[in-house]
């Protein structure tokens, strides 16, 4: 019940600031827009598309092998340049980032069509240029599907003659084909990032929700100094209330905050850029819930050490936007990238970013785990920094 | 009701209490009496369980702090020193916040709320904020805050420091009529005119130590034997100040303006030797009194300051 009434009467601050209020809601939206529309041409593939590499290994001689062959080389040839590879090292050389996609042909491929055994092809990728990918998912899908409908036919013809009626010949080549189509397809193998590329609303829509909510740990921080110079802090000590009733109220006032921020952001983005966040509610909180824990964590730990709601606010500024510009948020940094791994903003963005692109909680796993264990080390700080700080 | 037993407290070399030992019984307004720094406050924050002491034992209505703070908490309200409100928030919110964290609900909730605010002169100020109010309010309104759960025990440290006479007295008299309505209330000050006008009984401390507790006739028979000879003059000069204090039997001369403050215990016996040097000085003497021992003259005598020093 204390709890409750700290909650409720840090939430009665909140609101009855009415600049921090207005702030909270329509700062996140305007960066969105902002960065939105003024990096939207990083965002845009090239129009034109030139001729490009695309690793090949082709150990199947028999006669699907050398007609996928021609159909790469000639019909294809002003699309891809085929650079052929042993098998085995195809996936490697794509991760290396050399090339962005690869195909890849079984040796038995031919054998395969013609016993009308299950067989792929693979279309391995590198997950960075997703106009590409398709082009050569494309190319080899209407190969493997022109194979398929000849292989069809060839049954059908092979137990009728010519002569015999067309109608029941054409039957049973669709039959077949129904049967066959699925013997011989393309697998799609993505080797580093499953996500198809964000739209730049998307992109920021995501990187700016999460340093947003970062951002929300300053006011516990504040808070608790302001009440601490202030005195009111003294008193509610003097009142029948324990030390962790106090720091679970700052956490649930701080959540209710974040949460109201990060639902606005969420429905105006969906609205106004047509943000899609994927279809799990439930993957969105658990991807939030972490995130607003480590900044309030942070907030209390600053607020433990630092005496002054200044200095306070300076210090977790320069960190949360540092995080945030190392991660990405405010523009890809391609050459950040093995730094960027380790921030929170990188993890929180990266399960969005698989939720948008259709993913489901499955996919996202590793990323919640690393959040929720940064957030629990971080509590576990702020608990002890805050204790020593009150006791001393 | 409180019962100190030598209770020590430390800030790393400064002993802010020393072995204090003292009861209070139910229904009286204890007053600690002593200047700026002398541990006043620190005493008080040991009672509300703010800090813990180094030593000793503190029990409230029977409850060691130690074991049972939260129930010793239920028991207090604490007007703290320093005004301690929600600045932006409204002065209902401010006094109904603490009321819930009391644990007051509902109806009897908003009835004790509006009864504190009236008691604190403020019925009409319910919506204001605080940051619009005077000094004299918010030291009304800090009061406000700890006593719409009609605490048992009220704890005040300070509540007239630096507010206009009008707001003084009212406070003086709320603590009056909260003690009448059963509260017993501890009340600290460095104004001995105040300790002298409300409390029942009163500890002088000093440096942490308590140099005197007991009700004001028996503090003042403690100095009893001490009179203070009052000297109006027109033209005073510092040299007669230093024959004076070399007399035998003086135990303290000042000057306040024209006027010399002589403490003895023989008034009779050197008035004449003091007169003899005004004289000799050319100092002409407009008015002599013979005062009571107030406080003050008690805690002079008791530390060999003044009170305000
Ligand atoms: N938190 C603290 N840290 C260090 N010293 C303190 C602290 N609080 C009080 N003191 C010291 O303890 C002594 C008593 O202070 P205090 O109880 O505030 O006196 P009073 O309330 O009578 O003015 C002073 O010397 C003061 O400097
Ligand atoms: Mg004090």
């Amino acid at each position: 019940m204390n709890v409750l009434n700290l909650a409720l009467n840090d939430l009665k601050q909140t609101a009855a600031n009415k600049v921090t209020l207005a702030l909270l809601l329509v700062l996140p939206v305007l960066m969105i827009s902002l960065l939105g529309y003024a990096m939207k041409p990083l965002f845009q593939p090239e129009k034109d598309l030139k001729k490009f590499p695309v690793l090949y290994s082709n150990p199947d001689s028999g006669p699907v092998g050398r007609s996928l062959d021609s159909f790469l080389s000639s019909q294809a040839g002003n699309l891809v340049e085929l650079v052929p590879v042993e098998a085995g090292t195809l996936e490697s050389q794509v991760l290396d980032g050399k090339y962005p996609v690869g195909i890849s042909v079984p040796p038995d491929l031919s054998q395969a069509v013609s016993q009308g055994k299950q067989t792929r092809v693979e279309v391995i990728s590198s997950g960075r240029d997703q106009v590409k990918d398709k082009i050569v998912r494309a190319l080899v899908d209407s190969f493997a599907a022109n194979i398929n409908t000849q292989t069809a036919l060839a049954q059908g013809y092979r137990n009728y003659l010519p002569q015999a009626q067309a109608s029941a010949a054409a039957n049973l080549a669709g039959q077949n084909l129904a049967r066959v189509q699925s013997s011989f397809g393309t697998d799609f193998v993505s080797v580093l990032d499953s996500k198809p590329a964000l739209d730049t609303f998307q992109f920021f829509a995501a990187t700016m929700l999460v340093f947003f909510l970062l951002t929300t740990g300053m006011g516990v921080g504040t808070g608790i100094i302001t009440e601490r110079t202030s005195g009111v802090m003294t008193r509610i000590n003097a009142c029948p209330v324990k030390q962790s009733e106090y720091l679970l109220g700052k956490i649930l006032s701080n959540l209710a905050i974040a949460l109201v921020q990060a639902t606005s952001v969420i429905l105006f983005s969906q609205y106004a850029f047509q943000v899609n966040w994927g279809s799990s509610p439930l993957a969105l909180l658990l991807i939030l819930t972490p995130v607003i824990f480590i900044s309030s964590a942070l907030g209390i730990i600053i607020a433990s050490i630092l005496s002054s709601a200044k200095a306070l606010t300076s210090i977790l500024s320069v960190i949360f936007w540092c995080m945030t510009f190392v991660s990405g948020g405010f523009a890809p940094v391609p050459i950040l990238e093995p730094v960027a791994r380790f921030t929170v903003n990188k993890w929180a963005f990266n399960s969005l970013s698989a939720m948008m692109a259709g993913g489901s909680l499955a996919d996202i796993t590793g990323n919640l785990a690393a959040l929720f264990a940064v957030a629990l080390i971080l509590w576990l700080g702020a608990v002890m920094l805050y204790q020593r700080r009150v006791s001393a | 009701m409180i019962r100190l037993r030598q209770v020590l407290k430390r800030y790393g070399s400064t002993i802010a209490l020393d072995n204090i030992s003292l009861d209070v019984s139910a229904g009286e307004i204890f007053g600690f009496l002593g200047p700026n720094g002398a541990g006043k406050s620190t005493a008080i924050n040991l009672i509300c369980g703010l800090v813990k002491p180094d030593q000793g034992e503190i029990r409230v209505d029977g409850l060691d702090i130690r074991h049972n703070p939260l129930e010793v908490k239920r028991r207090l309200g604490l007007v703290p020193q320093e005004i301690a409100l929600f600045d932006n928030l409204t002065a209902w919110d401010n006094v109904e916040f603490f009321a819930k964290l009391a644990g007051l609900r509902g109806s009897l909730l908003r009835e004790r709320v509006s009864e504190a605010l009236e008691f604190a002169g403020l019925a009409d100020k319910g919506k204001g904020v605080p940051r619009g109010f005077s000094g004299g309010m918010k030291r009304r309104l800090n009061i406000a805050c700890a006593i719409a759960h009609r605490p048992k025990i009220i704890i005040m440290d300070e509540p007239t420091v630096g507010i206009d006479p009008q707001s003084r007295n009212h406070i003086l008299e709320s603590v009056r009529q909260l003690n009448k309505l059963g509260s017993t209330i501890i009340y600290t000050t460095h104004y001995m005119e105040e300790a002298e006008e409300i409390c029942s009984r009163i500890g002088i401390i000093d440096h942490g130590r308590l140099v005197a507790l007991g009700s004001k006739e028996e503090l003042r028979r403690l100095v009893n034997e001490t009179e203070k000879i009052v000297i109006e003059t027109v033209d005073l000069n510092f040299t007669c100040l230093e024959q004076i204090k070399a007399l035998g039997w003086v135990k303290d001369a000042q000057t306040n303006g024209q006027s010399l403050e002589i403490l003895t215990p023989h008034a009779q016996t050197i008035l004449q030797d003091i007169l003899f040097i005004l004289q000799r000085n050319q100092v002409k003497v407009r008015n002599i009194t013979l005062v009571e021992p107030d406080l003050e003259s008690v805690f002079l005598t008791l530390t060999g300051r003044k009170l305000r020093d």
